[in-house]
């Protein structure tokens, strides 16, 4: 069972364990929406919560991060048309597959990652 | 001999038209299940998940998946190039149906490729048909193209 899930057809992006859950959507743009699978999250290549990222991945404070995801099943997402992950939704409405999270302020999304130790590894079912 | 020459008048214009005439009815689905229409995409996509989205669509259209022009033109943009377009990506294979991200059927995939291995057809939000060739767009072309 995956630590996170992100269910398409709500918007909803779950961390049971963290206590958390934040609205998210994944699409319209590029290829669309997430292939549903299982994907291992990049927990040590999070970046830092910061206005120095780019627009599309800020959220309404201003700030932003990016965190990484891999598939882990054969699909050429990921390794053509743009790196996939979670990232708060700047800019345009929607995204180009990444999971875009649409709170004003997703900073605890971003809390409860940096708080999980790096040795933990961290996976995401979407569905 | 007069009903032969206009018989093969009218079969040159259809068969001029077959080359110069694009699709004004396509409809393509995603993984998802929701069909869209090119022509009222926004509401089709209002529809199916309760959101709007105004969108430019890509078309590429081809005879395999390792076709060199195909995946170089999905790599010639990354994330945030998909959204400052507002542009979608349609994939159609005529020899397979795939049934990832956004595709069309194998059978229209087939037609509108004719005798080619590769095309791209772009339509602007209002589903007018804006670029169709063989090549692979640059941002800037895509960009150029939708400000016409």
């Amino acid at each position: 069972m995956a630590d996170l899930t992100f269910t398409k057809s709500t918007g909803l992006l779950a961390w049971p364990a963290a206590g958390g859950q934040w609205s998210a959507r994944s699409g319209p743009f590029g290829l669309g929406a997430l292939p549903s699978g299982v994907y291992t999250v990049g927990r040590n290549e999070v970046t830092d919560y910061t206005t120095s990222i780019g627009a599309a991945f800020q959220d309404g404070t201003g700030n932003g991060f990016f965190v990484p995801i891999y598939p882990g099943f054969s699909t050429t997402r990921g390794s053509i048309g743009g790196r996939l992950g979670i990232h708060p939704d700047g800019n345009v409405p929607g995204t180009a597959g990444c999971i875009g999270i649409t709170e004003h302020d997703a900073s605890s999304f971003h809390d409860a990652i940096s708080n999980t130790p790096a040795n933990v590894s961290l996976t995401i079912e979407v569905r | 001999m007069r009903s032969l020459i206009v018989a093969l008048a009218f079969v040159a214009f259809v068969s001029a038209c077959s080359h110069s005439i694009a699709p004004t009815v396509l409809k393509f689905h995603d993984s998802s299940g929701c069909e869209f229409d090119i022509t009222s995409f926004r509401a089709d996509y209002e529809k199916c998940y309760e959101k709007v989205i105004d969108s430019n669509v890509l078309v590429l259209l081809s005879t395999s998946k390792g076709e060199r022009r195909l995946n170089r033109q999905i790599s010639e943009f990354n994330s945030t190039d998909y959204e400052n377009l507002n542009l979608i990506i349609v994939r159609g294979y005529d020899y397979k149906l795939d049934k990832s991200g956004y595709y069309l059927d194998k059978d229209e995939s087939g037609l509108l490729l004719s005798d080619h291995e590769y095309s791209a057809l772009l339509y602007n939000q209002k589903g007018i048909l804006k670029a169709h060739n063989t090549g692979v767009l640059t941002y800037d072309d895509i960009a150029a193209l939708l400000k016409n």
